[in-house]
C-alpha cells in the first residue's frame, strides 16, 4: 500500500512538471500574447503608430505609389460604372 | 556527530542572540520608511476598531476613530483591499501606540520597527532550537548565524510586517511539528494548530503548514501502525486549527466562508514588474523568476551550502526510495525521527518551489512574498554543513573549515554592514553592476527618506519645492516622518512634470515603461544625482534646466 502511495505520489508530481514544462508554457505563452494585444497599452501604442505614420505620410509630395494610383483608379471607375 | 568544537559551548548561542538583538535595538531608527508602514498602521487601527465595537471602552473607541480619520492617504488602497491582511502584528503595534501615546509620526513607525525585528528575534531563537532537534550544538549554532546574516531577510526584519512576521510562525509552527513527530501531545497539537491558523491568517500560503503535518502523519501510519493510536488527537488538531483560524481573525467574523474564499482569489495585485531587463505583467512570470531572484540576493556561502544539501538529501531520499522492501524494517523513506524531519522539510520545500513557479502565481518586489522560503534554504544549508564537517572530521581537516566558515560569514557580515541599512537589497557577488540595475531594486521605497534629506539639503526650505514622480513609489507616505516646516516645503505633483523642479526616479513601474510614456523624463530635465548601494542604483533625481 505504502510502496503504491509513493509510487502514485511520485508519477503524479513528475506528470504535473512535465505538464506545466510543456502543454502549461504553451498556454501560458497564448494567455500572455491574447493579454498583450487586448491591453490598453498596446491599443495606445498601435493608435500612436497609425499617428506617426499618416503624419509622416503627409509630409509626402504623394499619398499613393503611381502604380497603385493606376490601379485604384481604374478599380473606382469601373465600380462607377457598374453601379450606374 | 560528537562535538568537539568551541561553538558547542552554550555562551556563544547567548552571545549571538545578545549581539543580534544589541545590533537591532541600537540600529532601527536607522531605516527609511516602506510604503507598507502606513497601511499597515491603518490596517491596525481598522480592526482595533471593529474589535473595539463588541466593548465599552468607549474613550479607547473616540481615540482610534481619530487615529483612522489622521491616517487617511490618496494613495492607500480601499479598505476592501487592506481588511484581509492578518491582525496579528498590526493590532498589537497600534495598541502600544495606543498606550504608549505616541503621537509623533516618526516614533510610532520607529516603534513599528522595532517590534518587527522583535518578531524577527522570536523567529531566530525558534530556529535555533529546532535546529536542535536534528543537529549538534556546534552546526546549530552556524545554521543560526546563516539565517541571522541572510542580509535580505535581516534588513526586512525592521519593515517588513508580513512576510518576516510570517517567516518566524512559519519557524515556530516547524518546531512544533517536529516535536510532534517526537510525542503526539495534546499540548503541542493545539500550540501547532494556533500557529498554523496564523500562519494561514498572515499568508494563505501558509496553509501548507498543517496540510503537509497531517500528511507526514497519513505517511508515518502507513508504516507504523502504532500512530494510529493518535487518530483521535488528529482529528481534534483538523477541528480546532479552523475553530482558531475563526477567532483569531476577525475579517472571517462576518461570513467565515465567503471571506475566506475571497482572500484566496485576491492575493496580489497585476502590475508589470521589471525583470531582467525587461518589462513582465506580474500575471505571466517566467518560470526563472524566483530561482534567479533568490540565486542573485543571497549570499554565494549559502547558496553553496543549500546546493550541497539539496543534492545530499534529495540523493538519500531517492536511495531510500529505490531500496524500500516491505519485508524489511526499512519499510520508508527515512530511518528515524531526524531523517523524516529532513524528508519534511526538503518536501515541503520542493513542492512549495514547484507550485509557485508553475502555477503563475503573480508577484513582485523580488521574491519578497516567499521570504518564508529562506527558513527551508537555510534548514537545507545547515544539513549541507552538517555533511561537509562530517566529511572534513574524517579527514581532520575540521580547524581549517570553521575558519573557512568564520571568514565567509564574516565577509558576509561585512558586506551586510557595508550596505546598511539597505541589506534588503542585497545582492551577491555573483551579480554584476549593470545586471542589478535590471531588476527593480527598491519597492518599499526606502531610500525616499534618503531623498527628500538630499532635497532638503541642495533646496532653500523658505521656498515651496515641487517634486515630480517617475516612478510608482508614492513618495507621501515616507514624507509622513519629517517634521512639519520640512512637510510644508514639498509640494508632490506626480506626474505633472510641468510644474516640478526635481523628478524622482528609480526602475519601479506598475506599467510598461518601453510602451508607456507615463513615466518619461522631460527634455527639460537633466540628471542631477545618483543614490548607489554595491553598484545598485536606488533613485535618480533629475533637475529641470537652469535657462
Amino acid at each position: 500500500m505504502k510502496i503504491f502511495i509513493y509510487k502514485s505520489l511520485i508519477a503524479a508530481f513528475i506528470f504535473f512538471i512535465l505538464f506545466q514544462i510543456t502543454i502549461g508554457a504553451t498556454l501560458k505563452e497564448i494567455k500572455k500574447q491574447i493579454s498583450f494585444f487586448s491591453s490598453e497599452e498596446n491599443i495606445i501604442g498601435i493608435k500612436d503608430k497609425i499617428r506617426e505614420e499618416i503624419i509622416s505620410t503627409n509630409k509626402k509630395d504623394r499619398y499613393l505609389d503611381e502604380n497603385d494610383a493606376k490601379i485604384l483608379r481604374e478599380f473606382i471607375n469601373k465600380i462607377k460604372s457598374e453601379l450606374k | 556527530m560528537k562535538e568537539n568544537t568551541i561553538f558547542n559551548n552554550k555562551y556563544f548561542i547567548y552571545t549571538l542572540f545578545l549581539l543580534l538583538f544589541i545590533t537591532g535595538t541600537l540600529t532601527f531608527k536607522d531605516y527609511g520608511i516602506g510604503i507598507d508602514d502606513k497601511f499597515h498602521r491603518l490596517n491596525g487601527f481598522y480592526w482595533l476598531d471593529y474589535i473595539l465595537s463588541f466593548t465599552n471602552f468607549n474613550e479607547t473607541k473616540d481615540l482610534v476613530k481619530l487615529k483612522l480619520v489622521e491616517i487617511s492617504d490618496y494613495t492607500l488602497p480601499s479598505i476592501q483591499e487592506f481588511n484581509k491582511y492578518s491582525i496579528i502584528f498590526d493590532v498589537p503595534a497600534a495598541l502600544i501606540e495606543l498606550i504608549l501615546k505616541l503621537d509623533n509620526s516618526k516614533q510610532f513607525y520607529e516603534i513599528r520597527h522595532f517590534l518587527n525585528f522583535i518578531f524577527f528575534f522570536i523567529g531566530c531563537i525558534y530556529f535555533y532550537k529546532l535546529l536542535l532537534y536534528r543537529f549538534n550544538k556546534t552546526i546549530s549554532f552556524f545554521g543560526c548565524v546563516l539565517f541571522i546574516i541572510t542580509p535580505r531577510i535581516y534588513g526586512e526584519s525592521f519593515y517588513n510586517m508580513k512576510d518576516i512576521v510570517f517567516l518566524t510562525f512559519l519557524v515556530m509552527g516547524y518546531y512544533f511539528s517536529f516535536k510532534c513527530f517526537l510525542s503526539y501531545k495534546i499540548k503541542n497539537l493545539i500550540i501547532l494548530s494556533l500557529i498554523s491558523a496564523i500562519c494561514i491568517q498572515i499568508r494563505i500560503i501558509g496553509v501548507a503548514l498543517p496540510l503537509s503535518f497531517l500528511f507526514f502523519y497519513f505517511l508515518s501510519t502507513l508504516s507504523k501502525q502504532s500512530d494510529l493510536r493518535n487518530l483521535k488527537k488528529i482529528i481534534l488538531f483538523i477541528i480546532i486549527t479552523p475553530i482558531l483560524l475563526f477567532l483569531t481573525w476577525p475579517y472571517l467574523w462576518s461570513s467565515p466562508l465567503n471571506n475566506f474564499l475571497e482572500v484566496i482569489n485576491n492575493w496580489v495585485p497585476s502590475i508589470h514588474i521589471f525583470f531582467n531587463g525587461k518589462f513582465f505583467q506580474n500575471d505571466f512570470l517566467p518560470f526563472s523568476y524566483i530561482p534567479l531572484w533568490i540565486l542573485i540576493s543571497t549570499p554565494v556561502l549559502h547558496n553553496v551550502l543549500f546546493l550541497i544539501g539539496f543534492i545530499l538529501i534529495f540523493k538519500r531520499l531517492y536511495e531510500r526510495l529505490i531500496n524500500i522492501d516491505k519485508y524489511k524494517l526499512s519499510y520508508d523513506l527515512w530511518r528515524g525521527v531526524k531523517e523524516k524531519n529532513d524528508v519534511y522539510i526538503s518536501l515541503n520545500f520542493l513542492i512549495l518551489m514547484v507550485l509557485v513557479v508553475f502555477l503563475n502565481i503573480r508577484l513582485f518586489n523580488a521574491w519578497k512574498h516567499l521570504y518564508f522560503v529562506n527558513f527551508y534554504l537555510i534548514y537545507i544549508a545547515t544539513f549541507g554543513l552538517n555533511n561537509i564537517f562530517i566529511f572534513a572530521k574524517k579527514k581532520s581537516k575540521l580547524k581549517i573549515l570553521i575558519i573557512f566558515l568564520v571568514l565567509s560569514m564574516g565577509f558576509v557580515i561585512f558586506k551586510m554592514y557595508k550596505y546598511h541599512p539597505y541589506q534588503g537589497l542585497y545582492f551577491n557577488q555573483l551579480t554584476s553592476d549593470n545586471y542589478k540595475n535590471k531588476f527593480e531594486i527598491d519597492f518599499t521605497a526606502l531610500s525616499a527618506k534618503h531623498f527628500f534629506n538630499k532635497i532638503f539639503d541642495i533646496t532653500n526650505q523658505e521656498k515651496l519645492v515641487y517634486i515630480g514622480t517617475a516612478s510608482w513609489t508614492p513618495l507621501n507616505r515616507t514624507l509622513d516622518i519629517f517634521p512639519k516646516e520640512k512637510r510644508d516645503s514639498i509640494v508632490l505633483v506626480g506626474q505633472d512634470f510641468q510644474r516640478a523642479d526635481f523628478i524622482f526616479s528609480n526602475n519601479i513601474s506598475e506599467v510598461d515603461k518601453t510602451l508607456n510614456d507615463k513615466y518619461d523624463i522631460p527634455v527639460t530635465f537633466n540628471k542631477f544625482y545618483e543614490f548607489k548601494i554595491d553598484g545598485a542604483i536606488l533613485y535618480t533625481i533629475y533637475k529641470r534646466n537652469s535657462q
